[in-house]
């Protein structure tokens, strides 16, 4: 009969039922750690990083966010410019004179005439 | 108010990233690391010395699991470069070679790196159907992947020059030169076993390696 080859079995089938199981659990463990190392890892270096903004990948250039007045600021709407003093300063210039327009738009509430009510008894 | 709040906002989305990006170059590390670990395992397991006091089957079941926890750790670091709006990258930019608009030779390396691992983890999975010689020819290109794959990270990396990731390349190329230089020893000591002729011979011996 031919002897099933998935892997687990493979290297196992010559060692004894109990050091067999000891090894799988062995296995198991290792691997769970593993995960949770890569895991962990993750988040210490994602949070390790984070304040190095200049090791961004573009290190000679600088993110600019458009926020539009009629759009909320989303990922796509960020947008990666060329750090030059004039630009930068165009950009903030730009985002400043928006907001300044949409705090003096006009509310959406009108005020409503006072509805008559007709007849009365 | 409104317009202070707004341009301090900007100026905080200048000087900030987004988190994507920030877990793109964590994830990139531990698929370095774990690379590493399924690398060295590879070729530890290889040979019919014993590693320790761990039977064989525990580390080519070790070294199986964690090639597939590599392979999710990057399924994450490539979904971040993608989705993360610092870089303009597609997930064809990912599969086929130099074809990024962002650092494409640097990009384009590891993709190849990706290539192979798909092409490593589908043959060993495919193994029994398309026999020992065929996986162990694809296997073989594990010795490419994984340099690929550092100099990926060393061309492109932000953190190339951080003393912690100098550490962890250096801890990462000193275990694989190790286990390499292991084997190699190991090669000249016990003789490679002859694969005889056809698929079955050279299955039985896999097995009592």
């Amino acid at each position: 009969m031919r002897r099933p080859n998935d892997g687990r079995t493979q290297h196992a089938h010559r060692v004894s039922a109990a050091r067999r199981d000891a090894g799988f659990r062995l296995t198991s463990v290792v691997t769970v750690g593993l995960a949770a190392v890569g895991g962990l890892g993750t988040g210490l270096i994602a949070g390790a990083v984070r304040p190095s903004a200049d090791a961004s990948p573009a290190s000679t250039t600088t993110s600019i966010r458009v926020v539009s007045p009629s759009t909320s600021a989303t990922p796509s709407a960020s947008r990666t410019a060329a750090s030059t003093p004039a630009s930068t300063k165009a950009a903030t210039k730009a985002a400043t004179k928006a907001a300044a327009t949409r705090a003096a738009a006009p509310t959406q509430a009108v005020a409503q005439p006072p509805v008559a009510t007709s007849g009365g008894s | 108010m409104t317009a202070t709040a707004l341009t301090s906002l900007v100026a905080a989305s200048t000087s900030a990233g987004s988190p994507l990006w920030y877990f793109n170059r964590a994830t990139g590390v531990v698929c370095l690391v774990l690379l590493t670990v399924v690398v060295v395992l590879g070729i530890l397991v290889r040979r019919s010395r014993p590693v320790g006091t761990a039977p064989r089957f525990v580390v080519a079941a070790v070294h199986r699991n964690a090639s597939l926890l590599t392979l999710v750790f990057l399924g994450i670091h490539i979904a971040t470069a993608v989705l993360d709006p610092y870089v303009t990258l597609n997930i064809t930019d990912a599969v086929m070679p130099f074809t990024a608009g962002y650092r494409p030779l640097w990009v384009g390396l590891g993709a190849v790196s990706l290539d192979l691992m798909l092409a490593i983890i589908a043959t060993s999975l495919l193994r029994e159907r398309i026999g020992v010689r065929a996986w162990r020819l694809v296997h073989w290109t594990t010795y490419a992947c994984w340099p690929l794959a550092l100099a990926h990270g060393l061309g492109t990396g932000s953190d190339v020059g951080a003393w912690w990731m100098i550490a962890i390349t250096a801890a990462c190329v000193f275990a694989v030169g190790l286990s390499v230089a292991w084997r190699i020893n190991a090669a000249r000591t016990v003789p490679e076993p002859i694969a005889i002729s056809g698929r079955s011979s050279a299955i039985r011996q896999d097995l009592l390696r």
